[in-house]
């Protein structure tokens, strides 16, 4: 059984803790918050950026298997959490977006969700006093552009990192970790979660086929990968989702059917990993994955 | 304006050069960044390709792998290549090719993307797999006795996996790789594992094929070679480029240098002739105000500076005494070298406390301005300067002339005018040298005065107010009036009545005296015409003299018919021109005209017009007439011009017999004709013998 050891190298640590200090435009990053929390983005004035990504105890993301937008229309997808996502290396589920600014205008514009036009935006915006001083004291414009209104919204999004996990301090030496959290995180690697769930975000730099040892069937039609390139190898691919703060971004996988961590852990071994495993091992994973919620991002500590 | 020509000339290929050489200087510094850029670009690519490459091989090799540098690596590569594309320099159709070969690179690219995706996705499941093994094969051990050929082949199995992962060669896994095969009398335990175990072992059977042709395929140089092959087409065609710039930086270095050794050469020209255009305007302006003769000021300057009067002058204006006789004795080479000595002479050391300026300001005429001089300093410096002309003894070739100089002080505006006028005033009195301008001499009072009397006569004339008087002339023997004299009379607007001698003497100096002489024929002849007395009209030469004016007066004469004209010749001393006189005389006796000479017996009366003119009647002056009975001089020469008269057998008129004792005595005497006011005053009507009273 030597072998086994000499075909499967180890390598240094597969996650990196998230950066302390991320970079970002306080006073762009205030602008975006209130324009983030704003309704006045929607056509009807009842929908925010907010309202599906719940920053303050949803973990960016939002409670119901798919979210409303405006008339309370249904989306077709759960919304992934905004939180951490200036790491992902691309936006949205399958990945379509290659930044955040791409991604910004994908719910604004989309008759499901906030449907708005840029027009619509700089005049809904144009028409507050508010704004227009805002907009003039930050972009020294007295003539509000959509492009504005998306940059600081991105930069609000790139303030909304949360940092300092009690995960991430055990990475660097600060604090340790219960026995049950460590196996967890051993188990993590072992069974092959790392593989996908890894870097800074544990996931979110690569796009990954859900069913890899079993076909995964989908209730209906989502947006994979397939949806954009029509290549039938790209069949039920997603990005593979971040697992900070996985603990509150409950309902879980692109389709919002797993509960619970544990019923995410077991589909995802059962598909993903072509393995049963233990209940045993199945809650120390989860307590691991509990380790990985971070502080609340410092911009919504502000007042706006 | 070959001057401004030039400059023209010059800002234009400056201006030009300029414009050249900044917009190449700007094309240059854009291809050149172009350039650069675009090479960036490539370099950009092959690197992101190596470190994916890189990371790929890493993450094959690796259990687990971060891949973050990954899914880095793979949007740099995609948005390096998007900056490729549209780097600048391709929308350059030179590049055309290089734009192709980038175009072509595309497809690679996404193809490497893709690959690069499609086998991230199969590393998981496999790596997955062979986690699975390792943790699972194990187990069998302790499920399986260990006789079971099962662990056969699953050493098997994992040798040929391993074996194939290791060299990255998928022949190692072929179709005959045979999974576990389950029997029937195995547990359900040990079914189960069978079945997990071949799950992953026939993903590695499935997959391995696939993963190591995605994994060639991403190791592949496919972009690698075609960025070099871009770089060598773009090398070729921007050497070409670089090559062309280079041969149009020499031309333009070349043009340079040439556009820059003319803008010296006419700058240099320019220089030259802004020096000449200064030296002919400083000459220009020095003679525009300066005598040539005497290198003094000229009079231009000097009316320049007392044109604009911010400072008090005194004139001190100095005119060399007959000069003309000089010049016409000595030659005018000489009286110019006299005028240069005088110029310098003038120049008294003493006037240079008064700022002095100097001008020649006519022929013989100099003039010096000085400033804050008291009119006593003036006084003594025009002596001393009258003095040091007077006393020089001007040598000009071996003779010695002495000139002196009248000179007229005077600082009241109009300055050259009011000197002017004294130095004529001088010039009457020849023992005055130098005499300040004194308003009293009335000059300009004299000329205004002449002006309106001119403007006057004219008046008169045009308003037909020119009349004419007749004074009877009473023959004494017979008692009766003879003969009228016509006088000629202005009657003002307001009645008065103006003699001739407030006008005549200023109207002869003009052509209106003419015109006063043809009103007189007109009229005299008129009367002459009506009535049988003689009447008498007042010729002077210069009315002789007029030809015009006397074919006029020959005509009407000839057309009135009249015969009892007489002519009397006025101011006979001025009779310059005697055989005029005799032709005129001859041509009225014609017309049966006696010929009077008036006022006889003052002035220069000469003699020989005697004998030389027929004279029918002597007019004795009034200034003698008057005075007969209270001069015995004037008495006496009363009676020798009328024996005189007596002995060359003339008649005689005595003229200013104002009363009774007159006429008296000039009746003693034998007098022909008496005249005056005891015989009538001038009237516009004739006195008849029943007016007068003897």
């Amino acid at each position: 059984m030597t072998l086994f050891f000499g075909l499967t190298v180890f390598a240094k640590e597969p996650i990196s803790p998230i950066p302390l200090n991320a970079p970002y435009d306080k006073q762009k990053a205030l602008l975006g918050y209130r324009l983030f929390m704003d309704p006045i983005l929607s056509s009807t004035n009842s929908v925010a950026c907010a309202s599906c990504h719940d920053i303050f105890s949803g973990g960016g993301a939002d409670r119901n298997k798919v979210s409303f937008g405006v008339y309370n229309k249904k989306g077709n997808i759960q919304s992934p959490t905004v939180l951490n996502a200036r790491y992902n290396f691309k936006q949205f589920w399958n990945g379509r977006a290659q930044d955040l600014y791409q991604q910004a205008n994908g719910p604004i514009h989309n008759p499901v969700e906030l449907n708005m036009t840029n027009k619509d935006v700089e005049k809904e915006l144009s028409a507050s006093q508010l704004y227009r001083s805002l907009f003039l004291q930050i972009y020294k414009t007295n003539t509000i552009q959509f492009s504005q209104v998306i940059d600081a919204i991105v930069e609000f999004e790139k303030a909304l990192t949360t940092p300092n996990s009690r995960f991430d301090r055990y990475l660097r030496g600060e604090k340790s970790l219960s026995q049950d959290e460590i196996d967890g995180y051993t188990l993590f690697k072992q069974v092959g979660c790392i593989t996908c769930h890894n870097g800074i975000n544990l996931g979110g730099n690569s796009m990954q086929k859900i069913g890899l040892f079993e076909e995964y069937k989908n209730q209906k039609n989502y947006p994979d990968l397939y949806s954009i390139t029509h290549d039938p190898d790209y069949k039920n691919v997603f990005k593979v989702p971040t697992l900070r703060n996985i603990s509150q971004t409950a309902p879980y996988l692109h389709d919002g059917s797993a509960k619970t961590l544990k019923d995410s852990v077991i589909a995802m071994s059962r598909y993903q990993l072509g393995s049963t495993l233990s209940n045993q091992e199945i809650e120390k994973i989860v307590k691991f994955l509990k380790t990985l919620d971070g502080e609340t991002p410092k911009i919504l500590k502000e007042k706006i | 304006m070959k001057l401004y020509k030039n400059i023209f000339f010059l800002s234009l290929i400056v201006s030009g050069l300029f414009y050249i050489i900044s917009s190449f200087y700007s094309y240059e510094q854009k291809f050149s960044s172009e350039i650069k850029s675009f090479r960036a670009s490539i370099s950009y690519i092959e690197r992101d390709n190596s470190d994916l490459k890189y990371n790929i091989l890493q993450s094959s090799i690796y259990a687990y792998y971060n891949q973050d540098e990954t899914a880095k690596y793979v949007n740099l590569l995609q948005s390096d290549y998007d900056h490729l594309k549209n780097e600048s320099i391709l929308d350059d159709s030179n590049y055309a090719d290089v734009k192709s070969h980038v175009n072509q690179l595309s497809p690679i690219v996404n193809d490497k993307i893709n690959s690069i995706q499609k086998y991230l996705i199969i590393n998981a499941g496999i790596k997955n797999s062979f986690i699975f093994l390792s943790r699972e094969a194990s187990k069998s051990n302790a499920l399986f006795s260990s006789n079971d050929p099962i662990h056969l082949q699953i050493t098997s199995l994992i040798t040929t996996f391993s074996n194939a992962r290791r060299i990255l060669d998928s022949d190692y896994i072929d179709s005959n790789v045979n999974l576990l095969s389950s029997d029937v009398n195995y547990t359900q335990e040990q079914k189960e594992f069978i079945t997990k175990f071949n799950l992953h072992a026939a993903y590695l059977k499935n997959n391995f094929k696939e993963f190591i042709s995605l994994v060639n395929i991403i190791l592949e140089n496919n972009i690698n070679t075609k960025l070099s092959s871009t770089n060598k087409v773009f090398d070729n065609i921007s050497t070409h480029d670089t090559q062309i710039l280079n041969y149009f930086t020499f031309f333009i270095i070349t043009i340079s240098s040439i556009l820059f050794g003319i803008i010296i050469f006419l700058l240099i020209k320019i220089a030259n002739e802004n020096k000449t255009l200064k030296a002919t305007q400083t000459q220009l302006d020095y003679l525009l105000t300066h005598d040539k003769l005497t290198s003094l000021f000229n009079r231009y300057e000097f009316e320049q500076l007392v044109a604009s009067p911010n400072t008090e002058y005194t004139l001190l204006l100095i005119n060399v005494d007959k000069f003309k006789q000089v010049n016409d004795l000595y030659g005018n080479s000489i009286g110019n070298i006299l005028l240069q000595e005088i110029s310098k002479l003038i120049q008294l050391e003493v006037l240079k406390s008064y700022i002095p300026k100097y001008f020649r300001v006519g022929g013989d005429e100099f003039a010096i301005l000085l400033q804050q001089i008291s009119t006593h300093d003036a006084n003594i410096v025009a002596n001393s300067l009258s003095n040091t002309i007077l006393s020089h003894d001007f040598v000009v070739s071996d003779i010695s002339i002495h000139v002196s100089v009248s000179i007229a002080i005077n600082h009241e505006y109009p300055l050259f005018e009011n000197a002017d006028m004294t130095l004529k005033h001088i010039k009457k009195l020849p023992e005055i040298r130098y005499m300040f301008f004194d308003k009293k001499m009335n000059f300009l009072e004299t000329i205004k005065t002449n002006i309106n009397t001119i403007n006057l006569v004219e008046d008169a004339i045009a308003e037909d107010r020119i009349v004419t008087f007749y004074q009877p002339i009473l023959n004494i023997k017979s008692k009766k009036i003879e003969k009228y004299e016509a006088l000629v009379r202005i009657i003002e607007k307001d009645g008065s009545i103006l003699t001739p001698y407030t006008f005549l003497p200023i109207v002869q100096q003009t052509n209106l005296y003419q015109d006063i002489t043809k009103i007189m024929i007109e009229n005299v002849l008129q009367k002459a015409k009506v009535n049988s007395y003689r009447f008498s009209i007042n010729f002077s030469m210069q009315d002789i003299s007029n030809i015009p004016l006397m074919e006029i007066f020959f005509s009407q004469l000839e057309s009135s018919n009249v015969t009892n004209l007489d002519i009397e010749l006025l101011e006979t001393e001025h009779l310059y021109n005697l055989s005029m006189v005799k032709d005129f005389i001859l041509k009225v006796k014609k017309f049966g005209c006696n010929i009077l000479i008036d006022d006889f017996g003052t002035g220069y009366s000469n003699f020989s017009y005697f004998s030389e003119l027929e004279i029918d009647i002597l007019k004795i002056d009034g200034s003698i007439t008057k005075e007969i009975n209270h001069n015995s001089k004037k008495l006496q020469i009363f009676k020798a011009i009328s024996s005189f008269s007596d002995a060359i057998g003339t008649k005689t008129v005595a003229e200013f017999v104002e009363n009774r004792e007159i006429y008296k005595t000039i009746e003693e005497i034998g007098i022909t004709y008496a005249q005056g006011y005891f015989i009538g005053k001038p009237s516009p009507i004739l006195l008849e013998e029943d007016d007068i009273t003897i």
